[in-house]
């Protein structure tokens, strides 16, 4: 039951302080200790065993269907640039950005484009703004589909020039990053080409940390291609003037910190020892705890800033990415290719082999999933993330995106099973296990009770906006409360504003409403009254009933006379339609002044 | 009612601790302070522990039924066993049935009930129901009855001989008395007498601690040995549940540190029989049991390190001061009970400032420079 | 002993005949059917002020208060898509029901957007007026209705009777999370 707090002790305290006195490399930098953080177990072996297959390859085919929803960043949707029946070659643009904020689409693999209108099922009932991702999929939201033909045919004659990075200047460089349409890759998609217009940064983190369990994409990627990765870092501090680059890599993976250890000696050898210290490109090692690869967090604990609530951190002058991202930025820069694939984990106990894949963007889940041989017996879900953020896919279909990183078909064995009843948890009991692992140093249960007794004012105060949703305190909660659930419906509920103050004053205009409309038919049935009557008087003074008159008075079409009835007959009839509407005024006035009443 | 639909969002890692876990785990922290009370101080614990235990599971059911939520999810957490654990360690053993009857009716009801059932109490169950029992029923609840000490001998209170056992059930159930074998032994109010401090307090002759301190061993069934081998007991516990994160270093360590401190400053050799000494605060009153198990319950306790230590020092202090200048009989329970409500306020008052917030002090220096 | 038993009976039984006579009293003074009819009354009100209040319709009743008379009377809590998971929550708490998901038939739980006339195209029909459960629409025969968007609740129902379609319902601009800090912490 301890071990996530002893290990956690020993992984957190213990092994920096003594690798900081055996001198071992990486390890020689000051740490800052990140508050709280837990460290499950971390089932990364799993997927570690193979090399990353490559999606059109022998293994792994390509999918029939390619799905790309127009939202898979933060920021406004892509704008279409082809139409139903196109043909599209590979990495041509299909979704152009909008604006300078947006972030552009590119096809991964050639084929006729069969819908633009697909709908994806609504996935995710809380929706975030800081997870657009999220909320894309919770609209039906358009999503282009392409018919792949096979060929993975790119345009003739575009070829891309390769030149040297070195000698291009960073504004070039850095159009050719939003050409290319990369938004961060680590999970917020927050489009890169904005984060590397900011000025004045002098620290580029390049996050390497990958700390949730299961998923390995970045550490499988720094293993076989660190020479793209360090390459894609030097490129970003180039665009952004970094006086130094630092990658962070969680202690614990070994392979990874050699590679990267060995290209950075290497580009070290090569430059003039004079300009050797002026790269400014090192290798931190960071304790191996869950949340270190949240950006705050990473910027906490490699150089000790503390970026202010609300704030971003080039505002401090640090700049952070993943090194998903910086290998995109160097297939952009150098080769010329748009972001069209990304490394994922495909990953879990429900799996026959669990592997890093680098996939098409849009290749949906079940296809993935049929390749790795899905057990069905033993599937509890299918996440899309690692089992700490990631969402969960109710729909097969769903694609993957530009920030998915991993696949979890989750057996028994690694998450909580899926409760098909609602099931109670155990009120709170203040043990306060949830503010010691909390990463932000907020307070866990306050934050629980406001959020649950609808505090708004309360929830803000106490920095519900500063949480990062890790989950941390929920896995430690003994009374397995839902807290980021809580969390997340106090967030949505702030931020669309559906608070009470809106709702009781449409319920004013509603009840208005309904007031004007009993009175209206109170009205209507005094008029109709009057016209009764004035009718009556005519019979009585021996006025002929001309058809003219007739058509004018809306009566009933019970009174409506025929030929054959006497004007007695017809005065009857009258008579008998003033008691009715007579009755059904009283009745609505009394209702009327029922619900008067009732309000009162 | 706290149902969830469908847990569709993260996290979806399994929890790691449970309620039930928890209080289980303390439970097992008091298994060897329970066998070295038997061992001490004879079976009559057992009979407190077993009425209590047995009644406030029949009590937390009947309320669980009458506030219409489901009973055995609610018993399942085990807390009321905690509690009926912790009242027992405050009962004198050999005391009357009521007592331990009444004791875990007042901490079921008034202790955690009245305000909204576990980790909703402003108070401790157990000491709430210790200090009201110590109110209600100063006779029977300060009459404690000392194994092998003075003319007590003739009736060693062994809880390993059935003669023994029985005259501990005697003690508790008066009526079984009709039914003796061999004559009751003893006359219960003659040999009352309490915790060494009460002794001290009421400079009552300190003879038996006198004469036991010249050269006792550790486990001759003796008054002061009991206290200390059950002190000892309470903080192999109470180190247990630190080494197992249920409770964290704070309270504890700051209340011991408190008491010691203050104990050492007043102390003078000699004057035992009015400051005592730091070893005797320490070791021969309920202190630790108080420090350990009482004041972290977390329920009433505030949140934060600071006001865990805040905390703790106030407890500290409280019990110090209660037991030499105040005067009731008991300061533990007491001084935990008055912290106790000071908690809510302590947790306001030193809430954490999440990252990327302005400090407390600088907060306080703003909210100073504007109203200057 | 025998006198402590006897105290605690003597006081036991003044509780609960005081209780017993108080009882009595409330029946005879007939406080009871007015008090039926009065917690019917803020029960309702309770479960209507839990709605949303976008008097859409979706759940099959004319809006947010005759849901709410409903599910006093037993109606299922699960059919107010608006709503979504939350609001079934939180009226399962103030009746101490079990959570249930949405019921999907009555519609998806989506973010909430706002109708918005095409002007140009408004042949002034005052159809969508008349279908306005909150009077967010102006307009006059023949003349050019509009939405205030201050009053709707994005409810849907002015899109269906509008004879040339030209109600677009739109999201509503998301707001950025230090955006809505302040609004709240400025109410």
């Amino acid at each position: 039951m301890t071990h996530l707090r002893r290990s956690f002790f020993i992984t957190k305290y213990l092994k920096p302080w003594v690798l900081r006195l055996t001198g071992k490399a990486g390890w020689a930098t000051t740490l800052h200790a990140l508050p709280g953080g837990i460290a499950p177990a971390s089932h990364k072996a799993l997927s570690l065993q193979q090399k990353i297959i490559r999606m059109p390859s022998g293994e792994l085919g390509l999918p029939a269907q390619l799905i790309l929803p127009l939202r898979q960043h933060l920021g406004p949707d892509s704008a279409l640039v082809v139409s139903v029946g196109d043909y599209v070659y590979k990495n041509q643009l299909i979704a152009a950005a909008n604006g300078e904020k947006g972030v552009g689409l590119h096809a991964p693999s050639s084929g006729y484009i069969s819908s633009i209108n697909y709908a994806l099922l609504p996935m995710n009932e809380a929706h975030d703004p800081e997870r657009s991702w999220q909320q894309a999929l919770n609209r039906h939201q358009t999503a282009i589909v392409i018919d792949t033909d096979g060929k993975h045919a790119v345009q003739p004659g575009l070829l891309a020039a390769n030149c040297d990075w070195r000698v291009r200047s960073p504004d070039e460089l850095r159009q050719a990053v939003f050409d290319a349409g990369i938004c961060g890759m680590g999970g917020a998609g927050f489009p890169t080409a904005i984060k590397l217009g900011a000025s004045a940064i002098k620290t580029l983190i390049i996050n390497g940390a990958e700390c949730e369990p299961f998923i390995t994409a970045d550490e499988a990627l720094m293993r076989e291609h660190a020479a793209e990765v360090i390459e894609g870092a030097l490129i970003i501090q180039r665009i952004c003037g970094a006086q130094s680059c630092v990658i962070g890599i969680e202690a614990d993976k070994y392979q990874a910190i050699d590679a990267i250890q060995g290209v950075i000696n290497q580009i070290m050898s090569e430059l003039q020892p004079a300009n050797a210290g002026q790269a400014g490109l090192s290798l931190t090692l960071i304790p191996p705890i869950y949340p270190s690869g949240g950006e705050k967090q990473l910027i906490r604990i490699m150089t000790g800033i503390q970026v202010a609530s609300g704030k971003r951190p080039v505002e401090v002058g640090v700049l952070c990415h993943s090194v998903a991202t910086a290998r995109a930025v160097y297939k952009a820069v150098s080769a010329g290719e748009p972001l069209t694939s990304r490394i994922t984990t495909l990953t879990g106990h429900a799996l026959k082999t669990a592997v890093n894949v680098e996939v098409m963007i849009g290749t949906p889940v079940s296809h993935l999933l049929d390749f790795a041989g899905v057990q069905h017996a033993q599937l509890q879900r299918v996440l899309v993330g690692g089992p700490l953020m990631g969402y969960e896919a109710s729909d097969l279909d769903t694609p993957v995106l530009k920030t998915s990183n991993c696949l979890l078909a989750g057996s028994e064995l690694d998450i909580a099973p899926a409760v098909t009843q609602s099931k109670p948890h155990r009120d709170c009991i203040r043990c306060d296990f949830c503010a010691t692992v909390c990463p932000v140093k907020l307070q866990p249960q306050t934050l629980y009770f406001a959020a649950r007794h609808q505090h708004h004012d309360a929830s803000v105060e106490n920095g519900l906006f500063d949480c990062i949703e890790c989950g941390a305190c929920a896995v430690v909660c003994p009374s397995h409360i839902p807290l980021v659930n809580y969390y997340r419906e106090e967030k949505a509920v702030i931020r669309t504003g559906n608070d009470t103050a809106q709702q009781a004053y449409w319920q004013s205009l509603f009840e208005k409403h309904q007031q004007r409309l009993s009175v209206n038919a109170i009205d209507q049935q005094q008029r109709k009254l009057d016209k009764l009557q004035h009718k009556l008087e005519a019979i009585a003074v021996g006025e002929p009933l001309t058809k003219t008159a007739l058509t004018k008075t809306p009566v009933p079409p019970v009174v409506a006379p025929t030929a054959s009835k006497s004007t007695e007959q017809i005065k009857q009839e009258i008579e008998a339609a003033v008691a009715r509407t007579r009755a059904k005024k009283a009745e609505l006035q009394k209702k009327n002044d029922a619900t008067q009443d009732a309000d009162k | 009612m706290n149902n969830v639909s469908h847990k569709v969002s993260s996290p979806f890692l399994k929890p790691v601790y449970s309620v039930p876990g928890v209080m289980a785990t303390v439970l097992l922290a008091l298994l060897p302070a329970a066998v070295c009370y038997t061992w001490f101080f004879g079976a009559g614990f057992l009979i407190n522990l077993l009425i209590t235990s047995t009644l406030g599971l029949l009590l937390e059911a009947l309320v669980m039924r009458a506030r219409g939520k489901p009973v055995f999810f609610y018993l399942g957490d085990l807390s009321i066993l905690v509690t009926a654990a912790l009242l027992s360690f405050a009962l004198p053993p050999g005391s009357p049935w009521w007592i331990a009857t009444s004791g875990i009716f007042i901490a079921c009801f008034f202790g955690k009930h009245v305000f909204g059932g576990l980790g909703h109490n402003v108070f401790n169950p157990a000491a709430l129901a210790y200090v009201s029992l110590l109110i209600l029923f100063p006779l029977q609840m300060t009459g404690w009855y000392l194994p092998g000490s003075g003319s007590y001998a003739e009736a060693p209170i062994d809880p390993l001989s059935a003669y023994g056992i029985y005259t501990s059930l005697q003690l508790s159930f008066p009526w079984l008395r009709d039914f003796a074998l061999t004559p009751f032994p003893v006359r219960p109010d003659g040999f009352a007498t309490a915790t060494p401090l009460i002794e001290y307090k009421f400079a009552a002759p300190a003879r038996i601690l006198m004469a036991e301190s010249d050269g006792f061993t550790l486990w001759e069934r003796g008054a002061r040995t009991g206290w200390e081998m059950l002190s000892v007991s309470f903080t192999l516990g109470g180190l247990f549940l630190l080494w197992r994160g249920i409770i964290s270093w704070h309270i504890p360590f700051t209340v011991v540190a408190v008491v010691f401190v203050l104990s050492s400053l007043f102390y003078q050799p000699g004057q035992e029989a009015i400051f005592g000494s730091p070893w005797l605060h320490l070791f021969s009153t309920s202190t630790l049991i108080g420090a350990f198990f009482i004041a972290t319950d977390p329920a009433s306790s505030p949140s934060s390190a600071l006001g865990k230590v805040i905390y703790g020092a106030l407890i500290g202090i409280a019990m110090y001061s209660i037991r030499i200048w105040g005067s009731y009989l008991d300061s533990v329970a007491l001084a935990i009970l008055a912290v106790n409500m000071c908690s809510p306020l302590i947790d306001q008052l030193t809430a954490r400032t999440p990252l990327g917030h302005p400090s407390r002090f600088k907060r306080w220096l703003s909210a100073w420079k504007k109203t200057a | 002993m025998i006198s402590m038993l006897a105290a605690v009976l003597v006081l036991a039984a003044l509780v609960f005949g005081f209780a017993w006579l108080m009882l009595r009293a409330e029946r005879l003074l007939g406080a009871d059917e007015l008090h039926n009819a009065k917690a019917t009354v803020t029960l309702i009100n309770s479960i209507n002020n839990l709605l949303p209040q976008t008097q859409c319709g979706q759940c099959g009743f004319p809006g947010c208060r005759p849901y709410a008379e409903a599910i006093s009377r037993g109606e299922n809590i699960n059919r107010c898509p608006p709503g979504g998971a939350h609001t079934i929550k939180r009226i399962a708490a103030l009746l101490d029901l079990p959570v249930v998901p949405l019921d999907t038939s009555h519609g998806w739980h989506l973010p909430k957007r706002i109708a918005s006339i095409r002007e140009h195209e408004c042949i002034g029909c005052t159809k969508c007026i008349q279908a306005c459960p909150v009077d967010a629409i102006v307009g006059a025969p023949k003349r050019m209705h509009t939405v205030i968007v201050a009053d709707c609740t994005g409810c849907d129902l002015c899109v269906d009777p509008c004879p040339v379609d030209c109600i677009d319902m739109l999201p509503l601009p998301i707001m950025s999370a230090h955006a809505s800090v302040t609004v709240v912490v400025q109410k």
